[in-house]
């Protein structure tokens, strides 16, 4: 008996001893350790799902939209969660326009059926009633012109990235900030339970009104398509500006099909348009007077050299004779030009140049502009460059560049930054942001601005290049452009046609670039090719209701424009969306001329600072994104031209 | 007193596991989405009718009719595991496996929980049938046998778990029948060879120290010589042997060790639910709203992990109340097959108690990650007939052992 005794409790202390270790197993997974697995149960059934949030509007200057986010709907149906199967299947077959039949195949088969729509509000409201299921809301963006001004507005990616043009460039202004929900999920990953627990609201991006007038961008786009057409070019730009603002009202670009703006992208040598920036320089230093007349030769000039040899310059359409300046743009001689450019210094040429804006990117909000190119002083080769550069070759500059500095004549010599954007509003309406003119220098004194709009009204009448722009009784002021271009460091015969002009002659309202690349068929001058295109436009302009001219101005001249024009700018406390707004008008920046003192920088984002930099013709070498927190040389201290300014970046 | 009605405490234990299980199995088809596990407490509800007509008809049987009915249960216990091996069908995780017959494509159950029961019965009729309980290896080698062939079969489908179950009841019986522990230890050697021989240093060490305990147990020479042999064969085809399992059962021991191997696929049902009853805390989650089981992160919620359930939803003290009814269980078992007052209704019983103990130890150890998931039923929660069925017939067979000692006054003392 006392076997069995010892046996019997041996066996108890194992039945016993085996629970209890299960027990405080249990203790430790479910005491001691519960909250971590609390946690992880948590986890692995909830997700943090982001909500998207609405997209901006883009309007034109008119109030137009011209790239708009919509709500759709796709429907998602768990046949397990319903509860009223008949009924649903009947409505969901009505609204989703499917068959009952296949629905009810579906229903009994498959454990989740999706429909990816997209549906409107409409479409799925009826739905809204029925437990188990799923609607789920999608943003798709439409742009409701088509392909009106694709290249500037840009496209969106299928996956709802934003790929190109201002849906890139405008970034988080117009995307808005998403919010997150939480939403519970089974094994498979399934969410189950709709809608989730919101834990932050999405907010929708700004509105944004850009500067571009979509009658304006349609006229140019087609006078664009056409005459590529006509002239059998290889493609070509048009750009209008307003001068007073330096807001872009239309850009057009066409070339083999690239989706790229090239009016912003592209740069080219500029030829006989460029010689105002020449004229500019000569008067601005006084080294010519309005009276000078200089000898054309003939229109044929060997250009002795100092080493002996010669180099021809010929003039496409002067008679021989004495010029003065003025005849000459308006004949746009060669000859005279280049003879003239003997009384510039390269460096007073150059920074002619840089005043006007060229080598350094506009500050448009598309960062992918070119900046053109403008060589510095010390590379030009004695005696040659500097008439290349006279005549409109050895810089090149992109077609919104050659607009911008036109302008700056066109506006008594003030340089603004070329814009996109007129307004920013806020979801609810509040104005943010409204565009107001931004100086970035002054380019060339009011009166040397006068004088040049004077030579360009020569230029465009009857007896100069661009006569054929001239539209009805209001004047137009241009000047042609016919440059050759280089194949593989050479140049051949074939051109680039442009013709760069204001509109009205008094009190100019537009500016007009236009750029034909490679015209063929005989034709290739910008005075035949480039010039005819702009009275055109303007033409179908004036006869459109919608293109806004200040047409009061237009007629009744100065007296009118005292009242109507300069309408009161609203001031407005700016938010200002990454755009460097300079004082103005601009310090005096060294007794030196060449040298410029380095602008605050500090505190500023990389972009800004490369763009404050730029506009004072330096160079910008940065590494890295972020916060400037110094540069070298240090702001306020005065340096050349064309130097590199070094950022120190946090 | 003397009570000629069945043992009170035994049918109350057994009837608040039937109540508590069906409850639990009820909550486990509670989900959100779809599970297998969705109504089939009604179903277990009818088992539960069949079960008490089962218990009732096993307790009007005396044992000498069971110990009469014993071999041919045996018998049929072992075609059905071979006819099992011929036509057998997988099901649900473990499809790849031939532990189900099917008539027709409609799986009426599991021969291997009938072989444990008929193993119990006839461990129980050949250890009564001995006038002393057997003292060395050659006598141990027909109730080896018994288990073994079974544990085999089913080795075979494969089942490691069910398998093991007969490991357990075995050696429970040998020791309740009178088999000295260092016997028992030397008829466990080999295993544990087996199992040791993965790490040379250990097998050596295991192999002194098997040496040492030969040379002081003493037994015959010729034993101990092929003890020993038969201990180093093990140690040498555990390599090869281990080769052989199928990759699922391998997964199965080896995420036993460290789940976070394979979180994915074979430490999933681990790590879920262990991380289901650790949510639970002292409290749970509340009856039917666990959110692990009701998302189907839970695997077998019904089956194999019902009691990771009990865990999420009742908490600890769910846990405790379980463990609390099993250890009545079990020590009211133990108490009635004390008493009994024949040598084959004490051992039947006391095999049902092992078969009971060996179930629930690794069931619910398995939940917790304290044992290897191997997939048999928790008594009396498991959905599944068959179990159900086998657990009914030995209730019904201790009341019957309880009644039987009671009517010889044994209750009194």
């Amino acid at each position: 008996m006392a076997r069995i005794h010892a046996r019997i409790g041996l066996i108890q202390v194992v039945l016993v001893a085996s629970l209890l270790g299960i027990v405080v197993r249990a203790a430790q997974v479910q005491l001691v350790m519960g909250g971590a697995y609390a946690d992880e149960a948590a986890k692995s059934r909830t997700e943090l799902r982001t909500l998207e949030a609405r997209r901006g509007t883009l309007y034109d200057r008119g109030g137009l939209s011209m790239a708009v986010t919509q709500e759709s709907y796709r429907v998602g149906i768990a046949p397990n969660e319903v509860e009223e199967r008949t009924a649903l299947i009947r409505v969901a077959a009505r609204q989703l326009d499917v068959s009952a039949s296949a629905l009810k195949r579906d229903f009994a088969r498959k454990p989740y059926l999706y429909f990816y729509g997209p549906f409107t509000a409409t479409d799925v409201e009826p739905l809204r009633a029925f437990k188990g299921v799923h609607i789920e809301g999608v943003f798709l963006r439409f742009y409701p012109s088509q392909r009106l001004a694709g290249r500037v507005i840009g496209r969106m990616t299928p996956d709802g990235e934003a790929a190109s043009g201002l849906e890139r460039a405008l970034g988080g202004l117009i995307t808005g900030t998403p919010g997150e929900e939480v939403v519970l999920k089974d094994r498979r990953g399934r969410r189950y339970e709709s809608p989730g627990r919101l834990r932050k609201d999405p907010i929708p991006g700004n509105d944004v009104v850009l500067t571009i007038d979509a009658e304006l961008q349609d006229i140019a786009e087609q006078a664009l398509a056409e005459t590529v057409a006509e002239f059998s070019a290889q493609g070509g730009d048009i750009l209008f500006l307003d001068p007073r603002t330096g807001e872009i009202l239309a850009v057009a670009s066409q070339k083999n099909g690239a989706p790229d703006l090239m009016a912003f992208t592209e740069p080219f040598e500029p030829g006989s348009t460029a010689k105002l920036f020449t004229a500019a320089a000569l008067l601005t230093h006084e080294r010519v007077d309005t009276s000078d007349r200089v000898d054309n030769e003939g229109g044929h000039w060997k250009m002795e050299l100092s080493n002996g040899r010669t180099r021809a310059i010929t003039d496409e359409h002067a008679k021989p004779g004495m010029l003065t300046m003025a005849q000459a743009i308006e004949v746009s001689s060669n000859v005279v030009m280049a003879k003239l450019s003997d009384r510039l210094t390269p460096v007073e040429q150059y920074q002619q140049l840089r005043d006007f804006g060229f080598g350094a990117p506009t500050g448009v909000e598309l960062p992918s502009e070119s900046r053109g190119i403008v060589y510095r002083p010390e590379r030009w080769q004695p005696e040659l460059d500097r008439v290349s550069v006279a005549m409109g070759y050895y810089f090149e500059v992109t077609v919104l560049q050659l607009a911008a500095a036109y302008a700056a004549i066109a506006n008594d010599g003030i340089l603004l930054t070329p814009t996109l954007v007129r307004e920013v509003r806020a979801p609810d309406g509040t104005l943010l942001y409204r565009h107001q003119p931004e100086p970035v220098r002054r380019a060339v004194s009011s009166e040397v601005a006068a004088q040049l709009r004077e030579f360009l009204r020569g230029a465009s009448s009857v007896g100069g290049t661009g006569s054929r722009a001239q539209v009805g009784s209001y004047g137009v002021l241009g000047k042609t452009g016919t440059a050759r271009r280089i194949r593989n460091g050479k140049y051949v015969n074939e051109y680039i046609a442009s013709f760069a002009s204001m509109f009205p002659a008094d009190d100019p309202q537009l500016v007009v670039v236009v750029k034909i690349d490679g015209p063929t068929g005989g034709q290739f001058f910008g005075g035949e090719v480039a010039a005819p295109v702009v009275r055109m436009m303007l033409e179908q302009a004036l006869a459109s209701k919608r293109v806004s001219f200040d047409r009061a101005r237009m007629l009744g001249g100065q007296a009118a424009s005292a009242t109507n024009a300069a309408p009161s700018r609203p001031q407005i406390t700016r938010p200002a969306p990454s755009r460097v707004v300079m004082p103005w008008p601009l310090p005096a920046d060294s007794a030196d001329p060449g040298t410029v003192a380095v602008p605050p920088l500090v505190g500023l984002s990389v972009r800004a600072a490369a763009v404050a930099l730029h506009r004072r013709g330096f160079e910008v070498s940065a590494t890295g994104a972020g916060t400037v927190r110094g540069s070298n040389p240090a702001a306020g201290t005065a340096a050349r031209m064309g130097s590199t300014v070094r950022l120190q970046v946090e | 007193m003397r009570s000629l009605g069945p043992d009170r405490p035994l049918m109350a234990v057994t009837l608040l596991l039937a109540v508590y299980g069906i409850l639990i199995l009820y909550s486990a088809g509670q989900t959100d989405v779809v599970t297998q596990a969705q109504g089939v407490w009604v179903r277990q509800l009818l088992w539960l009718g069949i079960g008490v007509v089962a218990a009732a008809v096993t307790f009007r049987f005396s044992f000498r009719m069971l110990e009469w009915l014993a071999p041919a249960a045996y018998g049929a216990g072992i075609l059905l595991l071979l006819l099992t091996l011929v036509v057998g069908t997988g099901q649900g995780t473990a499809a790849g496996t031939r532990s189900w017959l099917a008539i027709g494509g409609q799986q009426i159950g599991q021969p291997a929980e009938l072989a444990k029961l008929a193993v119990i019965l006839m461990l129980a009729r050949y250890l009564s049938a001995l006038r002393e309980p057997p003292r060395n290896l050659r006598e141990l080698v027909a109730p080896c046998l018994i288990a073994g062939v079974p544990f085999l079969l089913v080795l075979k489908q494969p089942d490691l778990g069910s398998a093991i179950v007969f490991i357990g009841i075995l050696f429970l019986m040998l020791y309740w029948s009178g088999v000295k522990p260092s016997l028992l230890f030397m008829l466990a050697s080999p295993g544990l060879s087996l199992l040791l021989a993965f790490n040379t240093w250990t097998w050596g060490v295991w192999m002194i120290v098997l040496a040492v305990l030969l040379f002081a147990w003493r037994p015959y020479v010729v034993e101990a010589v092929f003890l020993y042999i038969v201990n180093s064969a093990m140690g040498a085809v555990a390599i090869p042997l281990w080769q052989r399992l199928a990759p699922y059962q391998q997964n199965r021991l080896l995420t036993f060790l460290n789940p976070e191997i394979d979180p994915r696929a074979a430490g999933y049902h681990a790590i879920q639910s262990r991380v289901a009853i650790g949510s639970g805390g002292w409290f749970g989650n509340g009856f039917t709203l666990g959110p692990q089981k009701r998302l189907a992160f839970l695997p077998a919620q019904h089956t194999d992990f019902i009691f990771s359930v009990v865990g999420e939803e009742l908490g600890f003290i769910g846990v405790m109340v379980a463990l609390m009814l099993f250890l009545m269980l079990f020590l009211i078992l133990l108490r009635i097959a004390r008493r009994a007052t024949d040598p084959f209704g004490s051992l039947a019983v006391f095999g049902v108690l092992a078969l009971f103990f060996s179930h629930v130890f690794e069931n619910v150890g398995m939940t917790v990650n304290l044992m290897p998931i191997t997939g048999i039923p928790l008594p009396f929660f498991s959905y599944g007939g068959s179990f159900f069925l086998i657990a009914s017939i030995s209730i019904g067979l201790a009341l019957r052992a309880a009644w039987d000692a009671r009517l010889s006054g044994y209750a009194d003392t």
